[in-house]
């Protein structure tokens, strides 16, 4: 193994949404700081939607779930024993490469649901005293919309006007004002102006499978080159084995395979876990040692579980008139918060968001898109096909689950990556209370679909390929017992661990947590600074 | 005549022409997925160890079915007969009859001939991308007259 002697300050793991902004902040404040990145970087203009068969790709080595796009940087996931499969990325920029930039905020309940509703517990952290860090990373990510949501308290001016509605839009929101239910132009983390030296979005569709113009902020393209041009050192290709611990019972530095499969060694005053809900508590497990012979920081027993995801509906509208649904950004138009808080009498506690997603090219669209329904072979083919290409707009039900310990991710037994290091398995099932929430949402996107309009609607009940938001695993909280990390990250086990992914959230809220989690990475880094020389002592 | 690909024999060629132009026949507008769709899923199958096997297996099943129910070989079969004998498969072997729709629906759509055909420019959605239109964002006046909706600590 080669030992590399120099010993950085902090070693950040991890190269995604929440490593990128963490390692941005300490950088600007001149701190030493490394990440290790399993993945390589990626040229934008060679994504495939440059490529006429780029609705292949997004099947194959575009997929988003690393066991079917199979890449040397993925690792497998045994996702046997759940309903909904995880989908991650592995590059730099990590998931925000594939993700659709739909870039909602937690709300303001969604950070006391103990107090408010008894179940779960409070965050250790608010939504006042993230606010300042919600508004400087819509700035570093560049945010599309309008500012006055009347769900959410006053933001600040968006950075760009709002991703066009185009006639999807326009149809659903007659809908949504045939009810008199809430809805607003999502906050998209995609440019419709040119900004901070990135261009404009021109509609092009599949946000998914990575954009050649750098009009969706992925952080390979918003934090990274200002991390590295104020001094920060990404390591691409350095995959992580395992958190290695000193005599002293700190963790000391990680050990990885370099490009070439050679074991490497970092040595390191203070480490961070950036690699998603999934990712960390897998390498937190398999860091094992006499001190924490259950995985480091894992003297508790929660790395790993509650793990939460998001469970989708899908809710497809087929409509008369050509809506033109496969141009603009699939996952980005109109979000509604008219379900999102509590409201008992409805049978279930807490609430779900609806975020209108546009459609895809024609081979996707045959195959049903997000339905199970498939446009049918033989002699209605056609017509079928006539009916649904350009003319669906699909409402997705986002419902908040809960926190529960048998939801959770572990060290498959058998199963590895490439360089032998065992993958996660995943455990999961939907609780009563989500699919109560679930049949509510289905039957609510129903009646707006059709208040628009829609002669037809089909339903997904659950869509399998809906893991995107990996959250819970490693969960925030005051104290020991029934947390891993404090309200700033860090470690109650191992002081000089901190970890500022999505597998700190307590809570899932109900919407897409990017936003939320990378605001947490900038309050966190800002703890780091103000506390940096007690830290590093 | 036909020539062998990298997965399909020449043999095959034949029944799987016929078997996608039952389930993408042609109309008086489109030609069927036969004529279009073949060497596309032979290059996607033989690009996969795990496509191999499950395609081997289920054409090999196909063959049966058409000979135990019609004492033909499919490609001799009606096209009402055809269907039969595609509907038993596609209820007897779900995996393989999942995966033959997916890949003629991919080789077919993807292919600049149909695209046209459809109406539609041939081409990548980058670098041109498309215009679409804002929309009446002028109706949030309506929502924000309904009042603040988020709640209060």
């Amino acid at each position: 193994m080669a030992l590399n002697n120099e010993v950085v300050d902090v070693l950040v793991i991890g190269a995604g949404a929440s490593g990128g902004a963490f390692t941005w902040s300490l950088a600007q404040a001149g701190i030493n700081v490394m990440c290790l990145e399993q993945g390589g970087w990626i040229d934008p203009t060679t994504y495939p939607s440059t490529q006429i068969d780029w609705e292949i790709h997004k099947q194959t080595d575009f997929n988003p779930n690393p066991n079917l796009r199979g890449l040397l940087q993925d690792y497998p996931v045994n996702e046997s024993e759940t309903p909904i499969a995880p989908l991650m990325f592995n590059a730099v920029g990590g998931s925000t490469i594939h993700w659709s930039a739909h870039f909602p905020r937690l709300h303001p309940s969604d950070f006391r649901v103990g107090t408010l509703d008894g179940v779960a517990d409070d965050w250790p952290v608010s939504y006042q005293q993230l606010e300042p860090y919600f508004r400087l990373n819509d700035e570093m990510m560049g945010v599309a919309g309008i500012a006055g949501d009347t769900a959410y308290p006053p933001k600040s001016e968006r950075q760009t006007p709002p991703i066009p509605l185009g006639r999807p839009g326009d149809t659903i929101v007659r809908g949504f004002e045939k009810l008199g239910w809430h809805w607003w132009p999502s906050d998209s983390a995609i440019l419709t102006r040119p900004y901070d030296g990135r261009a404009a979005c021109n509609n092009c569709g599949p946000c998914e499978i990575g954009c050649p113009l750098r009009a969706k902020a992925s952080t390979d393209v918003t934090y990274w080159p200002k991390a590295i041009a104020k001094g920060a050192i990404l390591k691409t290709n350095a995959r992580v084995r395992e958190v290695t611990l000193g005599k002293n019972g700190l963790a000391d530095g990680a050990v990885y395979y370099d490009s070439d499969g050679s074991l490497q060694r970092q040595k390191a005053r203070i480490v961070v876990m950036a690699c998603n809900g999934i990712g960390t508590p897998r390498l937190l497990l398999n860091s094992r040692s006499s001190l924490f012979p259950d995985g480091l920081a894992n003297n508790s027993g929660l790395v790993g579980k509650n793990l939460m995801f998001h469970p989708y509906s899908m809710v497809m509208g087929v409509f008369d008139e050509q809506l033109e649904s496969y141009k603009g950004p699939l996952g980005c138009s109109i979000i509604s918060s008219e379900f999102y808080e509590t409201d008992l009498s409805r049978g279930f506690v807490r609430g779900y968001a609806f975020q209108v997603l546009r459609s895809s090219g024609p081979a996707i669209t045959a195959q049903g898109f997000v339905t199970t329904s498939p446009v049918p072979w033989g002699p209605e083919h056609h017509r079928v096909f006539d009916e649904r290409f350009g003319k669906t707009i699909t409402v997705a039900v986002i419902g908040e689950d809960l926190p529960e310990s048998h939801n959770r991710v572990s060290l498959d037994p058998t199963l590895t990556d490439n360089d032998g290091i065992p993958a996660p398995a995943v455990a999961y099932r939907m609780s009563d209370n989500s699919l109560k929430m679930m049949d509510h949402g289905i039957a609510r996107a129903t009646e707006v679909l059709q208040a628009a309009g829609a002669t037809e609607v089909l339903v997904n009940p659950l869509l399998r390929s809906a893991g995107w938001h990996l959250l819970g695993t490693a969960r925030m909280g005051a104290e020991i017992g029934n947390s891993v990390v404090d309200g700033y990250g860090r470690s109650h086990e191992v002081k000089n661990l901190f970890i500022i992914d999505g597998s700190i959230f307590v809570t899932a809220g109900a919407v897409n947590p990017t936003s939320t989690i990378q605001a947490l990475a900038l309050y966190i880094a800002d703890y780091f600074k103000q506390n940096a020389r007690h830290l590093l002592d | 005549m036909a020539t062998s690909r990298s997965f399909f024999s020449n043999a095959q060629i034949e029944l799987v022409t016929a078997i996608l132009n039952r389930i993408i026949p042609a109309n008086e507008k489109l030609p069927g997925a036969g004529e279009i769709a073949v060497d596309y899923l032979d290059e996607a199958i033989s690009g996969s160890s795990r496509l191999k096997r499950i395609f081997s297996h289920g054409l090999f099943q196909l063959e049966i079915d058409a000979y135990r129910l019609f004492s033909e070989v499919f490609p001799s079969l009606t096209g009402e007969q055809m269907d039969s004998v595609l509907r038993m498969v596609e209820a007897d072997e779900a995996e393989f009859f999942d995966l033959l729709l997916r890949q003629t629906y991919n080789g077919y759509y993807i292919d600049p001939r149909i695209v046209k055909l459809l109406g539609l420019e041939a081409r990548p959605p980058q670098p041109l991308g498309y215009k679409v239109d804002q929309g009446n964002i002028t109706l949030i006046e309506k929502v924000k007259n309904r009042g603040l909706t988020y709640r209060k600590l």
